[in-house]
């Protein structure tokens, strides 16, 4: 089985015809999660896939969707990473709501059309860093239009 | 005492190395103007097993926005929410999709949303600048940055075409 530690791959695996199971930090935190996101940023730009970004929807200290921006090779506009992370935790999780998740992402603030989908899917927070897992800052629930 | 055979002898080999540097410059750039053709085959990403859209009879807004509507009965009928897009370029529609909100158990599937990555997939490329969006309704925040990041250069709504402003990334 890939893991998606070291590569990325989708989260659907058409070999198996499976959801490709996440891999779950060791110990799970704010830090880990953070992490994870900005592992992802750089995984997907070094391949690249899009522009350095990367997100993961958390719930309960499980990752439960990952995303990192793939707008390059999708030539999809609208594939930024934290587009990606709430369809794969959608897909997963097989809801539209999800209220009672968390979003961290890197960058300063996501951009509106990533802040008003996580507005639509009902996110509790979104968390940010920019460069290092250990400054996080709270942006709050999601606002409508970036609002 | 001179030789003219040295200054010859280079003349000679000057000229066949000209010659051939022509015939393989030549072969090269034929080669290199190939290359897009070899392996894009005219737009790279394109997916061409895609069905083509059919085109309206007559390529006018109103046309296009009626294109819209039909997409908001479809979702409509598919017992999703009541939305769809249209995107259009040089008369063309190049994308269009209903809401696949409740069908796809995405909140981020807006019917505009949802045109875009259809153009996405059938141009295959970010941008598509100066196309058109018609809606059925007035766009989201999110589905406008969308088609801000898309490139898009107007935005209209409704039966009969509203608005055609450019759409706003943020909008405070």
């Amino acid at each position: 089985m890939l893991t998606r530690r070291r590569f990325l791959v989708p989260a659907f695996d058409p070999v198996t015809d499976r959801l490709t199971p996440i891999e779950q930090p060791e110990t799970p935190s704010p830090r880990a999660f953070m992490a994870r996101a900005l592992e992802l940023a750089r995984l997907g730009s070094r391949r690249n896939e899009g522009t350095p970004y990367g997100c993961v929807i958390v719930k309960d200290n499980r990752i439960a969707g990952e995303g990192w921006n793939r707008a390059s090779v999708r030539h999809d506009a609208t594939a930024h990473a934290e587009i990606e992370a709430i369809q794969e935790a959608c897909r997963r999780e097989q809801r539209r709501d999800l209220a009672g998740y968390v979003m961290y992402t890197n960058g300063g603030r996501p951009c509106p059309m990533c802040e008003t989908a996580a507005y639509w899917a009902r996110i509790d927070r979104i968390f940010t860093a920019v460069s290092s897992p250990d400054e996080i800052t709270d942006r709050g629930a999601p606002k409508y239009g970036g609002c | 005492m001179t030789d003219h055979s040295l200054p010859q002898h280079g003349l000679v080999r000057k000229t066949l190395v000209r010659r051939t540097f022509l015939r393989w410059g030549g072969r090269m750039a034929g080669t290199l103007a190939a290359l897009p053709l070899l392996f894009r085959g005219g737009q790279a990403g394109a997916d061409r097993s895609m069905p083509p859209i059919e085109q309206p009879a007559e390529a006018t807004p109103r046309a296009f926005a009626a294109r819209a509507i039909e997409m908001r009965d479809l979702a409509s009928h598919t017992g999703d929410q009541g939305y769809g897009a249209v995107i259009v370029k040089d008369g063309k529609i190049i994308g269009q999709a209903p809401s696949r909100v409740v069908l796809h158990n995405d909140p981020t599937a807006h019917a505009e949303m949802e045109a875009l990555r259809d153009v996405a997939r059938r141009v295959g490329r970010e941008n598509v600048r100066g196309a058109v969006m018609y809606g059925s309704s007035p766009a989201c925040p999110m589905c406008e940055a969308g088609a801000y990041w898309a490139g898009i250069g107007a935005l209209r709504h409704g039966r009969a075409a509203a608005g055609g402003a450019a759409p706003r990334l943020r909008k405070c």
